[in-house]
């Protein structure tokens, strides 16, 4: 607790007091409650394995060299070396560009959804809720079979129509890449508006119209203001996770030496490793997500208002009159370019039986799909370790944010809310400098085998689990639980029997999602999978990076269905709102 | 004949919450069968008393004993399921996902007796609380008050040592409040359980208890019968927090000690008499500054009943018809007084001046 007090010397032995007040109690509690002391200590030590011993080591690493002595070096390296600074200036472009282009198409799309009368506005919804589920390193591979500057369809069709001399369009470049990267977030700005406008108060609005204003300026000046959080929140999302991305960035950019951040870390990790300077150029990547996620921290404090008043009533849409198709018209370009375009280009070329192959029914073989009952392909193996790794990491993750949820919650343990924060951390990490972080730390015990990546799935995953949880227990009266004990119920079985169930749909809403993110996982994968322990997502990329583009792309259908299905079970288990984004 | 042990005892019970005392050194002693209540405004420490006595607070000095035997105190803490204590709840905290049996149940299944038994109980105290036949229903099928009913019997199935009540009541809505904090008191009294409220509504309290523990800032003010409470008031807190009262400040012109009263000398003008404990009569000295409570009942308007003391005149300032009575504000010598006239014909119109006498016997120097 801070204390803006004069005399300090009065606050520091408050602070003294209140920890020994703090401790003493503590040990008489775990003396009489050991069950649930030993519990949370568990947790506790895990979540520092998982999480804090790596976080130390990829900071430790990147401050000495390979002889290990305390250098500089390294971080001069990356603002010197012209290798790097240029996947630094590219990763500053991508953070810039893809959340514009993401806020150009999305607020648009989210206000005509949300607050007029354009129809069809449940699909677009259910589209761009597809656009976001399907990985983007594997819509990536429809794109390069679409665009690809020799090869690629559309522009074999563009040149065969305008009869141009050069393919006009190239998917292997900045441009290529943003395009892709922003046809993938762009529901992140989608969902978090159409989430604060579908609660908006209309009471403010109707009262800008009361007093004069017509629609737009309606819109412009009352509406925008209020979801302008929201907005922010969506931005940030956008911008954290194109400065995370891999998948992508190494399908479009390796083949043409163009770099970002993330996959000069991966070239950095292949043999010979650099990993002090893999490591290093981490870290700029972990200073700029904090950097974000403090500037949101701060301007969402500074917001004094709230939209969420109780619904009095929906808002009443607006009537675009004749602009309704005008409207679709533009919604429907954006779900034709990220999702019908891409995904059927996908399935077309699953199903082809060569690469280069004209789209014709002659060339489509069910055949490629042979390859995941085929002993001699990895794709087998790589199904089995996904779905193992998935389901152990749900699970674990799931029983151990409980615990967690307990101790933030529910307890008057101090230093609680640095278990919060913990937690928080892997949320803002990028997933490749955890990968490298978890790769120095445990690559010496757990060298190829799958419970390296399982560390690295866990301590990603936590934070989804984490706030499920918590916004469950959250809605749970801290009675209901005291109820229990009062009628004679220990701590655990109070846990078990109130607790838990009463959680139930954040439980398996959490279960479902960790579930269906771990088999899409490729990031952290990548650098710690070794052969034998591929999982699906490092099989599209190795298929990739082979050229058999086709198997590549039958995997991708295979885990984008995966996806979707998954997605819709949870759904079904919370019914709407799984999908918001917060 | 031996001495049996009092049923709960608070010694010198504290509980600091950062740098604020929220119990400050409260002592009480309950006996076997009584009702007790604690009363105060939001932040008096009696709802932290409470879950100290519960054990979902560790008190960090001072001693709880239940039944003679040491419970908690600074260094130690029995956990609330090993206390043997029934508690309801505020907001009830009836499991939504749980039926009524299973909630009423939950107790005794921990307990570990047989399925007939507990049928057996269940119903019994289902039955005690008026609801019978609904062990199959969902807490989400059942009103406001019926929630409460279960969440009582849930208490007093297990047969508890002793009862514990936060707010019950007061989530009801105001009819229904009334009606069951009769039914309450009627249970209790049935069954004999000593029982421990917490409520800020003094009416609840005077209703509910065998005695009232009156507290402010963490710490208790009086401690009585609920009729002497509300006459006798200990202190000028309690004596406009239970009821409505005039606090009057004046000094001692003459004290006489046999018939239990002060002469008292204040702005009104002419000294007038006021009663007052025997105890505190004895420090009382000619020239003391003292305060003196008239309630609205202690105060006769034009000769509606005599009175040994002097008349004041008074300006009747507001005047409201409350059914019953008319509640009237007077402005005597500059300070507002609030009295009322029972009888609708007797009521004074506003702006005349009117008579006052204060009732030596209802009158009483706090």
């Amino acid at each position: 607790m801070a204390t803006t007090t004069i005399d300090g010397g009065k606050a520091l032995t408050g602070l003294r007091r209140r920890i020994t007040l703090g401790y003493e109690a503590f040990q008489t509690s775990a003396r009489r409650e050991p069950v649930k002391y030993l519990t949370m200590l568990v947790g506790v030590v895990v979540l520092a394995a998982l999480v804090c011993y790596p976080v130390y080591l990829l900071f430790q690493f990147s401050l000495y060299n390979a002889d290990g002595k305390f250098t500089f070096a390294n971080y001069i390296a990356v603002f010197s070396e012209p290798g790097l600074l240029s996947a630094m200036k590219n990763s500053l472009i991508l953070a810039f560009f893809v959340p514009l282009i993401c806020l150009l198409v999305g607020l648009p799309a989210a206000w005509l959804v949300s607050r007029t009368d354009m129809p069809m506005k449940g699909m677009v919804r259910a589209f761009a809720g597809v656009a976001f589920i399907v990985p983007s390193f594997i819509s990536v591979i429809a794109w390069i079979f679409l665009m690809a500057p020799n090869s690629g369809k559309i522009n074999k069709l563009l040149m065969a129509l305008f009869g141009l001399d050069a393919p006009p369009i190239n998917i292997f470049s900045m441009g290529g890449l943003i395009f892709v990267e922003s046809m993938h977030f762009y529901p992140l700005v989608f969902f978090a508006v159409t989430a604060a406008l579908d609660n908006i108060d209309p009471s403010f609005e109707d009262a800008a119209r009361n007093l004069g204003a017509g629609r737009v300026r309606t819109a412009v000046t009352v509406t925008l203001p209020l979801v302008a959080p929201a907005i922010l929140s969506g931005l940030i999302l956008c911008i954290l996770d194109a400065l995370a991305a891999f998948g992508a960035p190494a399908a479009l950019g390796f083949p043409v030496n163009i770099h970002v951040l993330t996959t000069k870390i991966y070239t950095l990790l292949t043999y010979p490793p650099q990993l002090q300077l893999a490591a290093a150029v981490s870290i700029p990547i972990i200073f700029f997500t904090a950097l974000c996620l403090l500037c949101q921290r701060w301007w969402l404090g500074r917001t004094k208002f709230t939209t969420l008043t109780g619904k009095i009533g929906k808002a009443q849409a607006v009537e675009l009159g004749r602009w309704r198709w005008v409207a679709f018209g533009f919604c429907f370009v954006v779900i034709f370019f990220s999702v019908l375009l891409p995904l059927s280009a996908l399935i077309i070329l699953s199903l082809l039986n060569t690469f280069g192959a004209d789209i014709a029914f002659k060339n489509m073989v069910l055949s490629n799909y042979k390859i995941f009952f085929d002993d001699t392909f990895i794709v087998w193996q790589s199904v089995q370790n996904s779905l193992k790794l998935a389901f152990a990491t749900a699970t674990l993750c799931v029983l151990l944010s409980i615990v967690y949820v307990w101790i933030v919650e529910r307890t008057k343990i101090p230093g609680r809310s640095l278990v919060t924060f913990i937690i928080m951390i892997t949320f803002g990490f990028p997933a490749v400098a955890m990968g490298v972080g978890i790769l120095i730390g445990y690559i010496n015990i757990l060298y190829g085998t799958l419970l390296i990546i399982f560390v690295a799935y866990m301590a990603k995953m936590i934070p989804f689990a984490f706030i499920f949880m918590r916004n469950a227990a959250k809605q749970i009266g801290e009675e209901l639980e005291e109820a229990a004990r009062i009628a004679g119920a220990t701590w655990m079985r109070s846990v078990r029997d109130v607790t838990v169930p009463l959680m139930k749909t954040g439980i398996w809403v959490g279960w479902v999602l960790i579930f269906s993110l771990c088999l899409r996982e490729l990031a952290m994968s990548v650098f710690l999978a070794q052969p034998g322990t591929e999982v699906m997502a490092v099989a599209v990329y190795i298929y990739l990076e082979e050229g058999s583009v086709e198997n590549a792309a039958a995997i991708s259908v295979v885990i984008a269905l995966l996806s979707v299905a998954t997605v819709m079970i949870a759904r079904k288990i919370a019914g709407k709102g799984t999908l918001e984004v917060s | 004949m031996a001495d049996l042990p009092h049923k709960l005892e608070l010694q010198n019970l504290v509980k600091m919450f950062g740098e604020v005392r929220a119990v400050d050194g409260v002592s009480l002693q309950i006996a076997s069968g009584e009702s007790v209540v604690l009363l105060g405004p939001s932040g008096c420490g009696k709802t932290t008393t409470l879950r100290s006595v519960a054990g979902f607070i560790k008190p960090d000095g001072g001693e709880i004993l239940l039944d003679g035997k040491k419970i908690a105190d600074g260094a130690s803490s029995l956990p609330p399921e090993k206390r043997r204590l029934g508690m309801v709840f505020q907001n009830y905290a009836v499991w939504p996902h749980k039926s009524v049996f299973q909630n009423v149940a939950y107790g005794l299944v921990i307990a570990k007796l047989s399925r007939d038994e507990i049928a057996q109980r269940v119903r019994r105290a289902l039955e005690l609380v008026k609801m019978p036949g609904l062990e199959d229903r969902m807490p989400g099928e059942l009103s406001g008050g019926q929630q409460q009913r279960v969440a009582l019997a849930r208490a007093i199935v297990t047969e508890p040592s002793m009862l514990l009540l936060d707010e019950p009541l007061s989530n009801l809505d105001a009819g229904l409040r009334e009606e069951m904090r009769f039914e309450l008191k009627e249970l209790q009294e049935r069954i004999g359980m000593t029982t421990l409220y917490v409520t800020h509504d003094q009416e609840e309290a005077l209703v509910l208890a065998d005695r009232i523990v009156v507290m402010n800032k963490g710490k208790i003010e009086q401690v009585d019968v609920p009729r002497e409470v509300y006459l006798h008031p200990a202190s000028r807190f309690v004596a406009t927090f239970v009821g409505v009262t005039n606090l009057l400040d004046a000094t001692v012109d003459a004290v006489d000690a046999k018939a239990g009263r002060v002469r008292a000398a204040s702005a009104l003008g002419a000294p007038f008499w006021a009663s007052s404990r025997k105890d505190k009569l004895q420090t009382l000295n000619k020239g003391d500054r003292i305060a003196v409570s008239v309630r609205p009942e202690a105060i006769f308007v034009n000769g509606s009943a005599p009175s040994l003391n002097p008349k004041f005149r008074a300006r009747v300032q507001k005047s409201a018809f409350l059914g019953n009575r008319i509640d009237l504000r007077l402005d005597l010598k500059g300070q507002e007084f609030r009295c009322q006239v029972p009888k609708f014909d007797h009521a004074p119109a506003l702006s005349h001046e009117v008579d006052v006498e204060f009732d030596s016997e209802l009158a009483w120097v706090v």
